[in-house]
């Protein structure tokens, strides 16, 4: 464990297998990721965004960081 | 043109790589993207960091629909590869005989798979073998950590991918279905005019092959294109179907217009000028049409305004065709023949155009209303054989170095391994191994020279994580550029993979030349034996694929002539048939221009077998010709029929089905009909299509005698 980043992103020990946790939380975040794009785009919200892609990205990158951090908080509780 | 603009052109013409702006974002965004692959890699910990910058020059693309293309199937093919990998070590980690069957019977089938399937379908297949070698093989060595290994690559794989796609939709991003709609436009406009050629008496014949070669490279490219968009988002994704639809078309068009200009020709020369001052006003005016619109740029954002312009020409030609048909008696039947045939030929080109601007209106509307294709997974209808070669080709290839490594013990195997898996991706679906992998090697062999040059006298004076992406950034710029030019795009894919892959770009930097040289000798002894075995061993048989081709072209021709399907329906199987062999095809080699032309020409002959079954049911048509049409079509119906079971002689029944029609002309020559009757007509009709098919015996023999796969 490195004490600077959150504790959230320790390897992660399922049933023996070890799996590099920043990769899980980045696939985790892909789901609620998708479903705030799918919402924006049906309430037409798109509209008034330049470039759309680097606004899904932005979206994207926030929405890891919030769920590492607060699973991070969580976990430390 | 301006100076600037002129000096530019020149530069370009005499520079093989493009210089253009665009390359230059594209050379220096995938430069980012594997620096930034190298930093995540870095700051994951993971294993080996250079497989993620590797990874992001393995899937360099210009277009956005294909970096997400080819990053979604690679992803999946990664990790289902990686698991098999995992399932064979669990399994045999200590028995090397069925461990080493395990994976070249994956390898094999995963090839057959790659074979069968199109684009990044295929490419997921490939994955598949090429990631469960890499962990199996690696952890073999180390059973106790092959768990570590499979998540490492995956993870390093994974990351490349990422990184590859984010910046390409990001930084300027060039969207394939962007490119495509330009694409069409440009080739549309381009076929407009190539229609206009053929009909204009003064286009030189140089000219016009010229021209027709310019537009098959145009449709092969926009059916490249084609197949990216799926992977779209979804206001850019449109309607594959009328997309294929289009490309039909467009070979549709390739296929009536030169033969068009060769009969226009002939006419001019050798016919009487009394049908002829019928037909050229009508050609005239339809070729004026068309280069009206081949200049108009909106030609393509307006299709309603284009199909009225072709749908006014379509009628020009048929009150030429309708005024023919009055001269009938008073002028030679065959003459006349040869006369309604330009006209229809003519007809069934701008036809093709219309059915373009259809297809685009769909595509339109399916992009309005967010529809999505309907099948994304096809398999190539004629390639069983093809694609059965490539897996032995790859199962054997993998066996003789298993084996190898076994022998020797060597502790450059895995590299041989390595070496091996990487060339047999490069070479999948080529059936010219030795012209692509050659220089593929030598890339290979400049990256190792260079990586190491770099690791003895760069790397050590570098500091720090900045400098070492300023120095590769600079260095992988050429390789971007080359990989941006379609040319050079797999020899610069090549040198920036390995370059970075071999430069010593692991979490710790400890140069060891010895180490260094074995594995590259081993990569590049893997890459050899895999290149020699596709040369020698097993080559993929480029004619088995063409022969099978002609084969489904042969059965779809008694077809039309049985009247079971539509005109346009086995003209376009036909031109499915060749829609699937169009990337293979070398138009440099005479026996591929054979093939494309003998293609194009049965599509057609498709279409003229059918109208002759629907005349000869004409109530106006004459019985005496009626009986001599039946007879006819009984007989092309048993020829073509022999010649796709490859029953007897081709050439014996090449000359049955020649003397069939010369015997149906004969009779309709012989048939008196009143001028201007619906008899006249349609014995007129009946003989323009007959001429066309009569013809097809001598323009497309080659093809039909199917001597073009005895090459």
């Amino acid at each position: 464990m490195i004490p600077s980043l959150p504790s959230s992103l320790d390897t992660f020990d399922f049933f023996g297998f070890y799996l590099p946790a920043p990769m899980l939380w980045a696939a985790f975040a892909l789901l609620p990721c998708a479903l705030v794009c799918w919402g924006l785009r049906r309430v037409g919200f798109y509209r008034f965004v330049w470039h759309r892609a680097l606004f899904d990205m932005a979206l994207y990158v926030i929405i890891l960081g919030s769920m590492i951090l607060s699973e991070g908080s969580a976990w430390r509780l | 043109m301006s100076r600037a603009e002129a000096i530019h052109a020149d530069l370009r013409y005499s520079f093989p790589v493009d210089l253009g702006w665009r390359n230059f974002v594209f050379a220096l965004r995938t430069g980012v993207a594997g620096i930034a692959a190298l930093a995540i890699s870095y700051w994951l910990d993971l294993q080996d960091p250079q497989w993620s910058i590797l990874t992001v020059y393995l899937l360099a693309q210009p277009t956005t629909g294909a970096v997400l293309a080819k990053g979604a199937f690679r992803i999946l093919g990664t990790l289902v590869g990686a698991l098999w990998g995992l399932v064979a070590l669990a399994l045999y980690a200590e028995a090397p005989v069925p461990f080493v069957a395990a994976m070249v019977v994956w390898l094999g089938l995963c090839f057959y798979a790659a074979g069968r399937a199109r684009n990044f379908v295929a490419y997921g297949f490939l994955l598949a073998g090429y990631s469960a070698l890499l962990v199996g093989y690696e952890g073999a060595a180390t059973p106790t950590t092959a768990w570590m290994i499979a998540v490492d690559r995956s993870a390093e794989i994974v990351v490349g991918i990422a990184c590859s796609a984010a910046v390409s939709v990001l930084i300027m991003p060039r969207h394939a279905g962007e490119v495509l709609r330009t694409s069409l436009a440009a080739t549309f406009s381009g076929l407009a005019y190539y229609g206009a050629a053929a009909m204009r008496p003064e286009t030189p014949i140089a000219s016009f092959v010229a021209l027709r070669r310019r537009m098959v490279e145009a449709v092969i490219q926009f059916d490249a294109l084609r197949s990216y968009t799926r992977f779209e988002s979804s206001e850019m994704r449109v309607d594959d179907g009328a997309l294929r639809r289009v490309r039909r078309e467009f070979l549709s068009v390739l296929a009536v217009a030169r033969g068009l200009f060769f009969r226009l020709e002939d006419f001019r020369k050798e016919e009487g000028s009394l049908v002829l001052e019928q037909v050229g006003p009508a050609l005239h005016e339809t070729a004026a049409c068309l280069e009206r619109i081949a200049a108009d740029p909106g030609a393509v954002a307006n299709p309603r305004r284009t199909r009225r312009e072709l749908l006014a020409a379509r009628r020009t030609l048929a009150a030429a065709a309708d005024e023919l048909g009055a001269l009938v008696g008073r002028a030679p039947l065959d003459l006349l023949a040869n006369g309604l045939l330009i006209i229809q030929r003519a007809g069934d080109m701008i036809h093709g155009l219309s059915m373009v601007m259809v297809a685009e209106e769909a595509t339109l509307l399916a992009t309005a209303r967010g529809r999505r294709p309907r099948r994304w997974l096809r398999l190539a209808p004629s390639d069983h054989m093809g694609a059965v070669l490539q897996g032995l080709r790859a199962a054997l290839a993998l066996l003789v170095v298993s084996v190898f490594w076994a022998a020797t013990a060597w502790p450059a195997g895995y590299w041989t391994i390595a070496g091996l898996a990487v060339m047999l991706m490069v070479l999948v679906n080529h059936e010219d191994p030795g012209r692509l992998g050659w220089p593929y090697l030598g890339a290979i062999v400049l990256a190792l020279i260079a990586a190491y040059a770099a690791m003895v006298f760069v790397l050590p004076r570098l500091e720090g994580f900045e400098s070492l992406a300023l120095f590769l950034i600079v260095v992988l710029l050429p390789a971007g550029l080359l990989i941006g030019t379609p040319r050079f795009a797999l020899v610069g894919a090549g040198f920036g993979a390995f370059f970075v892959a071999e430069i010593g770009t692991g979490n710790l930097f400890q140069p060891n030349p010895q180490a260094y040289m074995n594995n590259g000798l081993g990569l590049l002894i893997g890459m050899t034996i895999c290149l020699l075995a596709s040369i020698g061993l097993v080559p993929v048989n480029a004619a088995a694929v063409r022969r099978s081709a002609w084969a489904a072209m042969m059965r779809a021709l008694p077809v039309a002539a049985r009247g079971e399907r539509s005109e346009r329906a086995v003209a376009g199987d036909i031109l499915a048939i060749l829609g699937g062999l169009l990337l293979r095809l070398d138009l440099d080699k005479p026996d591929d221009e054979t093939v494309l032309r003998g293609s194009l020409g049965a599509a057609s002959t498709s279409m003229e077998l059918w109208r002759l079954h629907d005349r000869q049911d004409d109530p106006a048509m004459p019985a005496p010709a009626r009986v001599a049409l039946s007879a006819c079509l009984d007989r092309l119906t048993a020829a073509f029929t022999r010649l796709s079971e490859g029953r007897g002689r081709r050439s014996d029944i090449v000359a049955d089905a020649e003397a069939a029609v010369s015997a149906a002309q004969a009779a309709l020559a012989a048939i008196s009909v009143e001028p201007g009757s619906p008899a006249a007509q349609v014995v007129l009709h009946a003989a323009a299509s007959l001429r066309f098919v009569g013809d097809r015996f001598g323009i497309d023999r080659p093809f039909l005698l199917r001597s073009f796969a005895s090459a």
